[in-house]
């Protein structure tokens, strides 16, 4: 995941020494990259980049606002089938019959398919599917499909899974958890780990405390909600199968429908050039809690047709996975100067019926100088869709009870939340970001008294911090520069662009190494027939394959060297290239063409293949953000309102500052709707969901739209020759914390449950004002903890 | 949705005709709630008459003394941009104004937003055989409720959707129907039905009848206006809406007209709101009197109780922009 | 052996408890139910249930889609004539990533039968511009990053397209109330309203008074 360690003696290395970290505060860092490798960019590299770093429009911009660009539902080909899945009505029972007759009867319909697995744990698991001439047909066809279950017990809310006479979601030789964690009922953990572990003695640390806080947080399950629903276009050729998918991952589809229908990966071919987003949940073949993908291929077998099958809405939300639930217990401990001294981070979580709700890492990586520390992640069970990664997975949820526990703490001390947190502070980089968002929020606007500003309309400051880690993949990653000898070049890598505008960020790399303009590159990208590129997960992306457009496009540059030094009665190592021109370093008059000098070459393509051996030494292996909100807050009705976000993100060197700056934007837009909106509702006598649309999930509006600023610190950070980290995830970590803080800011008055919804700020405010909880009260007895764990909240289980 | 044929009507006697000779057919104006009904196989009937294309139902008339004549057809949109609507009925204009979205409102007519069926989440899904459509489970009541009315309930308890019913309610509009026994005119105040008295409908409508105008009286010398409190501040249901109608007079309240929307099976009028303003000046003390006024007899089920004090809210503030 | 108590899923056809509802009573129709049969009222139009030809006027030409009557407009305009731009997202117009103009105003085209939008000027995001000619609008969104996945982005164009045609000096708020119809989950929308606005900007002839 982070850095690697130093190589082992036999690999045949190379050692650089960078000139790393912030400009601010500069660093010498020996890094040994592979043989062959190049020199990483560093703080030495940065003020002479050309393009690196740069604003640069999108290279797929102009096909998308056309609605030229082809996404795997828009796809079509001829004889074309389209499919449809079926999937199970009720949470848990085993299924007794399954009749297609009346489906297979109906003119139209080429295939069915009936699922073998006959235990039902969650509402929505896959049971059938059809293929048929048209989608009317098809979804005719679907309903015609006739299912019996012997319907069993279930439980599809958290804090009821967690009661000790909860129905069982496994039988206890079923579950898919770990024999060496401990379990109850359907509870599984602590977890060991990252998000496990600890330091020293929390107990003593709470003791030697002159203030603590200990405080309940929740919030319920997010789905991923991507506007582009899961789907494929499968379609065999004699044993060749071809698969168009919306999908973060080509190889990781090749791969496993490969083995799921046991055939080569030779025989595989997956294309993505255009996927309308994921967030996490397109990691796979098909997707978390369903085969499609699997099930679209064997229609497609079964009829001798290509099959479309794409999931509808309400399916997207049942069984393509989503962001598990939290309930979370932080106690906090620290020194009148408001030094930590322990942190106790204890957190349950439901991914439905997997593992993964894990939220402990923000607590694990933040405030690190805390000696004394222990996290304790567990997994409950649910009859409920199996959770998926969802961006930064388990670190939105994990900073906002940490986060809001440092801001309860603040409070309790009388110290400022940044001054408190600049105190605690373990991040060098982070260290440096805090004033700079400061600056730009404004911080010194923020109510010193929370909820003093005159009402109703009550505006606040709040803030909070995130983390991330380095990851990339160090090897196993390719790419491909074509040169022609008209001077046209192509930039060609199997890696799927899911919105991050990965494609052009890797134009922006190689058209610094040839002196040309990335709109001088046709890039392709998102197919297996390509150098193979990783999952776009882990925000890893841009960090695993930039350096190896960088390596394929030094090569290309060197030939282009060799082939302009005659023209221009200079040694290739002379040159240098900017502007659609390579001239003499020394004497720049002295230029010829890129396109002259391509003309030259003795071939018709001058073809650099390079591929990645190797992560190595990084600056920081965590990648650090924080981030800044004010909100409105309508003391009466309980409306929330984000007026503006600052988030200072850390992602190495972002080689497009346009759409890095688009993806920090994004991230804070999610992260709000996370916070004042989604909700993931499961009827809690039915278990099945009330809202799997658009309607009653609710997502963020440009109504809601709020002043957006992101700011990035731009950090040499080595690991790879680019300097390039991810920034998909960082900066959703913040954000939930940042606004819930934002709103005690505003009005007094803590929401401990997300969403903050409007019944909630008023039940948080008539809690206040009950305690006379005026914010001038400070107490200061290490015997009276801020708690909520027996307060009722407004609408006790839901959704959760 | 189920295949179905579409009949283009060419007048209201001919759409009713159509229906007639199909069981189970049903009318469709802008289509938003056809639509989704069909989408959700609510409903699956075997002929679907559009009323669209009877010409002459999509017409606004501001009369002579100043009322309004609207036919059922006219878009939200059209309503909503109306520059004597917006003058004369503002709650009117504002409550189609803010309804759903652009796209929904250049579409939904008025008609089939007075008209629509609840949006409550067990209603809509087909999963869910629930009171409304036949079945013998209300599931608000002990399950997720905390978008369900604190009013009026029971057997069934979805809140009515319409915005613009509430506005219509509250300006004394009446609906003038079509049907086999001929024509009728029933006030707003008469048309909308509570479930214990029949919970599969909404509105007197019967079988057959049609919405063929919504006739609002004049306004003049009354001021009024519509508020809402949502979730999401764009594109969303209000949690609770409110549109007030006063005429003052001599300084005092001569007459009001409180209504609330999403709080109860109708749109709700509060007549014990509207008595604490009568021959009192709209000040802090009788608009203290009325907000309060309005949330007695509130019935909130399990979550839906922070409604209770949104009512008095609302009402208070959609007072005090009259005052 | 008892058959243990079960719950059934069945289509329409079973008659179980799908009841229609509506005023006019009746058991609810199959899904498949077919041709309909009895009179027509005299001189009114009956489509289907079986496909139809429908004249379509699709940014500015005339197109012929035969469909059944149940096909929406999203529908035809994808699957029929091949033009993808408008996008299947939630299915009930709760999105508007399916907005098309029809006679100039923005409306969800999968909440609008094909058959319903005959005799009007269509306008899909395709007819509003190319990769090589971009709208003034659709090249500000490429400037501005007013993108991302891009599938709610044709949406977001046509819609957009309206409003300034409305509307040609917005105000933010109007942007804001503008495009409420309009969700995008990557999270563009700062960059979707500086587009606009620079959009709006360079169209105001010189020297003209902006409104506030």
């Amino acid at each position: 995941m982070a850095q690697e360690k130093a190589p082992k003696p036999q690999e045949a290395t190379v050692t650089y020494t960078v000139k790393a970290g912030h400009a601010s505060a500069p660093t010498t860092l020996e890094v040994h990259a592979a043989e062959g490798d190049l020199k990483p960019w560093d703080l030495d590299s940065w003020p002479k980049f050309r393009q690196v770093g740069k604003r640069h429009p999108r290279l797929d911009g102009p096909l998308k606002v056309t609605g030229r660009a082809r996404y795997t539902y828009d796809v079509k080909l001829p004889g074309m089938l389209h499919g449809r899945m079926v999937g199970a009505s009720v949470p848990a029972g085993e299924i007794v019959t399954i009749d297609t007759s009346k489906a297979e009867a109906l003119p139209g319909v080429k295939a069915v398919w009936a699922s073998d697995s006959r235990t039902v744990r969650f509402a929505g698991q896959d049971v059938a599917a059809v293929a048929a001439v048209s989608p009317e047909i098809a979804a005719d066809a679907a309903r015609l499909i006739e299912v019996t279950y012997d319907e069993r017990p279930f439980v599809p809310e958290l804090r009821k899974a967690m009661d000790v006479d909860a129905p069982l979601v496994y039988d206890p030789d079923k579950m898919p958890a770990s024999k060496d964690l401990p379990r109850k009922g359907n509870i599984v953990g602590p977890m060991t780990g990252r998000r496990g572990g600890g330091r020293g003695d929390v107990e003593k640390g709470l003791q030697e405390a002159d203030v603590t806080v200990e405080s309940t947080y929740s919030l319920p399950v997010h789905t991923h909600s991507p506007l582009e629903v899961h789907g494929v276009v499968a379609q065999w050729e004699g044993d060749q199968l071809t698969v168009y998918a919306s999908t973060q991952g080509v190889f990781a589809v090749r791969e496993g429908l490969a083995e799921a229908l046991g055939i080569d990966r030779k025989s595989v071919r997956v294309i993505c050039e255009h996927m309308g987003g994921a967030f996490g949940s397109k990691l796979g073949p098909s997707a978390s809690g369903t085969q499609f993908a699997v099930v679209a291929c064997k229609l497609a077998k079964m009829t001798g047709a290509p099959v479309k099958l794409m999931l509808d809405r309400k399916q997207e939300h049942l069984c393509t996975g989503n962001g598990p639930s939290a309930l979370v217990t932080v106690r906090i401990g620290a020194k009148r100067d408001g030094t930590f001294t322990a942190i106790h981070y204890r957190s349950f979580g439901s991914a439905g019926i997997a593992t993964g709700a894990g939220t402990a890492g923000p607590a694990n990586a933040l405030y690190q100088n805390t000696p004394n520390f222990k996290a304790e992640d567990h997994d409950v069970f649910t009859n409920a869709g199996p959770g998926a990664p969802l961006r930064a997975p388990g670190h939105s949820q994990g900073a906002f009870a940490l986060e809001s526990a440092v801001d309860e703490l603040a409070e309790k001390l009388g110290i400022d939340p940044l001054e408190l947190r600049k105190k605690n502070e373990s991040s060098p980089v982070r260290a440096i970001q805090y004033d700079i968002g400061a600056k730009a929020i404004a911080w010194e606007r923020r109510n010193k008294k929370p909820g003093e500003a005159p009402g109703p309309k009550k505006r606040g400051i709040g803030m909070a911090n995130g983390n991330w880690y380095v990851i990339a993949r160090g090897s196993g990653v390719g790419a491909q520069i074509k040169v022609h000898r008209d001077g046209s070049v192509e930039l060609i890598s199997g890696a799927q662009d899911i919105g991050v505008g990965f494609r052009t960020a890797m134009a922006v790399v190689a058209a610094e190494e040839l002196g040309l303009k990335p709109s001088d590159i046709t890039v392709r990208v998102g197919d297996t027939q390509f150098p193979e590129g990783p999952g776009s997960g882990g925000s890893n992306t841009t960090n695993s394959v930039a350096p190896v457009v960088r390596l394929a496009a030094h090569q290309a540059r060197t030939k282009l060297f060799d082939l302009a030094a005659p023209m221009l009665g200079a040694k290739p190592e002379e040159l240098d290239a900017a502007d659609g021109r390579i001239f003499v370093a020394a004497n720049p008059r002295k230029a010829v063409g890129v396109k002259q000098a391509a003309a030259k070459m003795p071939g018709e393509v001058i073809d650099c293949v390079a591929d990645r051996k190797k992560q190595y030494e990084t600056y920081r292996g965590d990648i650090a953000g924080t981030q800044f909100a004010e909100v409105e807050v309508d003391n009466e009705t309980g409306e929330v309102r984000v007026i503006k976000m600052v988030s200072v993100n850390d992602c190495g060197f972002p080689m497009n500052a346009l759409t890095a700056e688009s993806q920090a934007i994004g991230a804070m837009i999610q992260g709000a709707s996370w916070a004042l909106l989604e909700n993931r509702i499961l009827d809690r006598n039915m278990g099945t969901m009330v809202n799997p649309n658009l309607e009653w999930y609710k997502i963020l509006s440009p109504a809601d739209m709020f002043e957006a600023v992101s700011i990035l610190t731009p950090i040499a950070n080595a690991g790879n020759n680019t300097s390039a980290a991810g920034l998909g995830e960082p900066p959703i970590v913040p954000a939930l914390g940042a606004i819930a803080n934002a709103v005690f800011n505003a009005t007094g008055a803590r929401v401990r449950e997300l969403p903050i919804t409007p019944d909630r700020v008023l039940q948080a405010l008539s809690e206040a004002r009950r305690r006379g909880d005026r914010v001038a009260q400070r107490s200061e007895t290490r015997d009276d903890p801020v708690s909520t764990t027996r307060r009722a909240s407004v609408a006790p289980r839901r959704g959760v | 949705m189920n295949r179905f044929e579409l009949a283009r009507a060419t007048s209201a006697s001919q759409a009713r005709e159509l229906l007639a000779e199909k069981a189970g057919a049903v009318f469709m104006a802008g289509g938003i709630d056809v639509l989704d009904h069909l989408k959700e196989h609510l409903i699956e009937p075997p002929r679907v008459v559009d009323l669209k294309t009877i010409p002459g139902l999509d017409r606004i008339t501001v009369e002579a003394d100043g009322g309004l004549t609207i036919g059922p057809l006219a878009t939200l949109a059209k309503v909503a941009d109306h520059a004597d609507i917006r003058r004369s009925h503002p709650a009117l204009a504002r409550a189609c104004g803010e309804a759903a979205s652009p796209q929904i409102r250049n579409v939904a007519t008025i008609g089939g937003n007075v008209l629509q069926r609840p949006r409550c989440w067990y209603y809509r899904l087909e999963s869910y055989p629930c009171v409304k459509k036949g079945g013998d489970v209300c599931y608000a009541i002990a399950g997720e409720n905390r978008y369900h009315v604190i009013f009026g309930g029971g057997p069934a308890y979805p809140p009515h959707p319409s915005n613009a019913a509430v506005a219509l309610l509250a300006y004394g509009a009446s609906f003038v129907l079509e049907g086999p026994k001929g024509r009728r005119t029933v006030a707003a105040g008469e048309f909308f039905v509570l479930p214990k008295d029949d919970p599969r409908r909404e509105n007197v409508l019967e079988p057959g009848e049609l919405l063929l105008e919504i006739r609002v009286p004049a306004m003049a010398g009354v001021r009024s206006a519509y508020l809402d409190v949502r979730e999401r501040a764009g594109f969303d249901w209000p949690l609770v809406s409110a549109a007030i109608a006063v005429r003052p007079e001599g300084g005092v309240v001569r007459e009001a007209r409180v209504v609330l929307g999403q709080v109860a099976p109708i749109p709700w009028r509060s007549m014990r709101a509207e008595q604490a303003l009568a021959g009192r000046a709209l000040e802090a003390a009788a608009i203290d009197a009325a907000a309060r006024a309005a949330t007695v007899g509130a019935q909130p089920l399990s979550d839906n109780g922070y409604k209770v004090g949104l009512v008095a809210t609302l009402v208070r503030r959609t007072l005090n922009l009259l005052a | 052996m008892p058959k243990p108590p079960s719950r059934r899923d069945e289509g329409p056809a079973s008659g179980l408890s799908r009841r229609t509802f509506l005023k006019t009573a009746g058991v609810g129709a199959a899904a498949t139910s077919l041709v309909g049969v009895g009179g027509r009222a005299e001189g009114a139009t009956v489509l289907g249930p079986g496909p139809v030809p429908l004249s379509l006027k699709v940014n500015g030409a005339a197109r012929t889609v035969t469909v059944e009557p149940r096909v929406t407009l999203l529908d035809a305009l994808r699957d029929h004539l091949d033009l993808t731009g408008a996008k299947p997202v939630c299915d009930r117009g709760g999105c508007g990533a399916c907005t098309v103009l029809v006679d100039g105003d923005p409306v969800c085209s999968c909440l609008m039968l094909a058959a319903d939008a005959e005799g009007q000027e269509i306008t899909t995001v395709e007819g509003l511009g190319t990769p090589e000619r971009m709208s003034p609008l659709q090249a500000a969104f490429v400037e501005c990053d007013a993108l991302q996945c891009g599938f709610c982005t044709p949406g977001f164009i046509v819609a957009g397209t309206a409003l300034l045609a409305r509307n040609p000096d917005p105000t933010l708020d109007q942007i804001k109330d503008g495009l409420a119809g309009n969700l995008c989950r990557c999270g563009t929308y700062g960059r979707v309203f500086e587009a606009v606005q620079k959009t709006a900007k360079a169209r105001a002839p010189r020297g003209k008074a902006r409104r506030g």
